[in-house]
């Protein structure tokens, strides 16, 4: 069995975060429980029963995957080997642009991440990056805004 | 006989409607799209459909389905062409295709083994849309005696048999399901609108919206993934004779109807997608063929199997979507979420009160194979160059398109936001061995779970005995414990795969 350091990692992670959500369940079911509303029907119950079972859950694959282990921690699955170099740069190249679309015009901001990231992610020819860049930008902007009425970021 | 009948006049009323000249561009260009989509490694019938439901938002009801339903049958398809043609299966769900159809193209026999990849693709997706006309009003009936216990044990059962079906690991698929049920409490609850897991954040008193959660869980991984791959080879075989021979699909008819039939009851059941019904199909053949020896070096009744099944899987998926509004794929769970945007409520009442809605859905099908038949083999040829457009061109291309569609369903960056966190979310899970259909099927079951438990418990003073007498209940629960310990005992058996080994993936066709 390939086990890794970050299932255990993400089993307690979801515990975790779960367990959270438990704790909330617990006060909003608690505080809308009464007389007339039984605590079965009260908006915290089924967060409280999912949260619980997604404890469960965690504690079961950390469990399964440290028994799987027998001790032995594998490189596989480790923080650097998290995101490759290449899909950290899409990632953070994809996240940039989100954030800039608030900032600047949906033109601007969409030729700029595409001729960067084309520029970067085929780097052979500029030229292919600028024109790919110009056509898709005006496309996209023509066949949504101006064809379909549909509002752009 | 007189409701057989009765449903096939319907059938032709609402084929004839969806002739328009409009509608049936609409699904010729979809199909095109699709099989485009579908030829494309890395790009799936799963993003491009989740991406066109928030392009399509605003179109009349019946073109957008016309549009949507046109690219899984396209995208579904379109991967055998390349892995035909590149031993690259464009999509999970044309993996098994690989194997026997590019053993024919590197033999010389590229066009031959498109040719029966295409006639076998429009033969499943017919047999899938008739088992869809013949199977959903029965099963529709079955459902109109549901009331809150089954509504609920019927959300908990998609959740559990995706997630046992979707991951390499149940524990893993499990985990996914409950996150999605977990996404899906966020916001004001229906019942006493009481704002849950907000966080004072108003923009989430509506919930979590699905289909930015749905594009940045399905597309955005993709995208990620695809640039972080170096570009792929183009080894790209000779198409010539593409026109399928009836000789030799006739030889091949008894493995047609098996595979048609294994495929139809895999995609009904949830989770299990296009992909497990290749694969299931390829083997099934392989232990009843009378040449089993030709398997693995170029045989085309394995090719056949597996295109014939993974089609079929489209009419299957959409029996329990149409009939118990619960997805039986990742692709249709998309779908899923299309409806709800344009008010159509699927589900037991659905034949009821739109009836020719249902017929509708039958009729684009069946429109959608033969343009995939047409568009298929006229593609054949072209498709070869389009292959060589380079991934680092086409996916920031694809994410401007992704972002667009976020944004365009309520023009809220915040629905871009979410979108992006669901896409990174789900890369990183995607990484970890766990899949997204469980989290999406989750996050859109989470409201019938939550609602029916607390409406069943409150009328029965919370007693759980209703579970016990109520038959259907009765077997629902009997079939979620059974697939809860047959996959655990299953998992104990067989060890589960790595945390980056490969899920079935077969959700995502």
């Amino acid at each position: 069995m390939q086990a890794s350091k970050a299932d255990i990692i993400f089993g307690f992670v979801i515990a975790a975060v779960a367990g959270m959500m438990f704790w909330q369940s617990l006060a909003i079911a608690t505080r809308f429980a009464n007389r007339f509303t039984p605590f079965y029907f009260t908006p915290g119950f089924v967060p409280l029963l999912l949260s619980g079972t997604l404890i469960v859950l965690g504690l079961t694959l950390v469990a399964l995957k440290r028994a799987a282990f027998r001790g032995s921690w594998q490189p596989r699955g480790s923080a650097g080997d998290l995101l490759a170099a290449r899909g950290l740069w899409a990632a953070v190249m994809i996240g940039g642009y989100v954030f800039l679309l608030p900032h600047m015009h949906f033109l601007v901001a969409t030729a700029l991440f595409l001729f960067l990231s084309t520029s970067v992610f085929y780097p052979k020819r500029v030229l292919v990056s600028a024109l790919v860049t110009i056509v898709a930008t005006f496309g996209i902007y023509l066949v949504f805004a101006r064809i379909f009425f549909l509002s752009l970021p | 006989m007189h409701q057989v009948l009765e449903a096939l006049a319907f059938f032709a009323r609402e084929f004839v409607h969806i002739l328009s000249p409009p509608l049936l561009l609409a699904s010729g260009l979809s199909v095109l799209a699709g099989i485009m989509v579908g030829a494309l490694p890395g790009l799936t019938a799963t993003l491009a459909v989740s991406l066109l439901v928030g392009i399509t938002y605003s179109f009349d009801t019946t073109l957008a389905l016309v549009i949507l339903i046109g690219v899984y049958v396209g995208g579904v398809y379109g991967g055998s062409q390349t892995a035909i043609l590149l031993n690259i299966p464009g999509t999970p769900a044309s993996a098994a295709s690989a194997i026997e159809g590019n053993l024919l193209a590197r033999r010389g026999l590229a066009g031959q083994a498109i040719g029966i990849a295409t006639l076998s693709s429009f033969v499943g997706t017919l047999f899938g849309a008739l088992m869809l006309l013949v199977a959903s009003p029965l099963l529709g009936s079955i459902a109109l005696r549901f009331g809150s216990w089954e509504f609920f044990l019927l959300a908990v059962f998609g959740v559990l048999v995706c997630g046992s079906l979707a991951a390499g690991n149940p524990i893993k698929g499990w985990i996914g399901g409950f996150l999605g049920l977990s996404f899906a409490m966020i916001g004001m609850d229906a019942m006493q609108a009481f704002p849950r897991f907000t966080f004072g954040n108003i923009q989430l008193n509506g919930g979590i919206s699905l289909i930015p959660a749905m594009i940045g869980l399905f597309a955005i991984p993709e995208i990620i993934d695809s640039l972080a791959r170096k570009d792929r080879p183009a080894i790209i075989h000779k198409v010539v004779g593409v026109l399928p021979r009836w000789k030799a699909f006739k030889r091949h008819l008894p493995t047609t109807f098996r595979s048609a039939s294994i495929g139809t009851a895999i995609g009904i059941v949830p989770g299990a997608g296009e992909d497990i019904a290749a694969w299931v199909s390829y083997a099934n053949a392989k232990r009843f063929s009378k040449e089993p020896e030709l398997y693995g070096t170029g045989s085309e009744e394995g090719l056949v199997a597996s295109e014939v099944a993974n089609n079929a899987c489209i009419g299957g998926a959409l029996v329990p979507l149409l009939t118990l509004a619960i997805p039986g794929g990742s692709v249709s769970a998309v779908i899923l979420g299309a409806l709800f945007i344009h008010n159509v409520r699927p589900g037991p009442l659905l034949f009821t009160e739109q009836p020719q809605f249902f017929y509708q859905i039958v009729a684009m099908l069946v429109i959608a194979a033969g343009f995939m038949l047409v568009g298929g083999l006229a593609a054949a040829r072209v498709l070869p160059r389009l292959l060589q457009v380079p991934v680092g061109v086409l996916m920031p291309v694809i994410t401007v398109l992704c972002i667009v569609g976020a944004f365009a369903v309520s023009s809220r960056m915040f629905d871009v936001y979410l979108m992006f966190a669901f896409g990174l979310l789900g890369y990183f899970l995607k990484r970890y061995g766990y899949t997204p259909a469980p989290i999406v099927l989750g996050l859109i079951l989470g409201p019938m779970a939550d609602e029916n438990l607390r409406r069943a418990l409150f009328l029965s003073d919370g007693s759980l005995m209703p579970i016990l007498t109520r038959p259907i209940s009765l077997i629902l629960t009997a079939v979620i414990l059974v697939t809860i310990l047959g996959s655990l005992i299953q998992m104990v058996r067989r060890p589960p795969s790595g945390p980056t080994g490969s899920p079935s993936s077969g959700v995502n066709p």
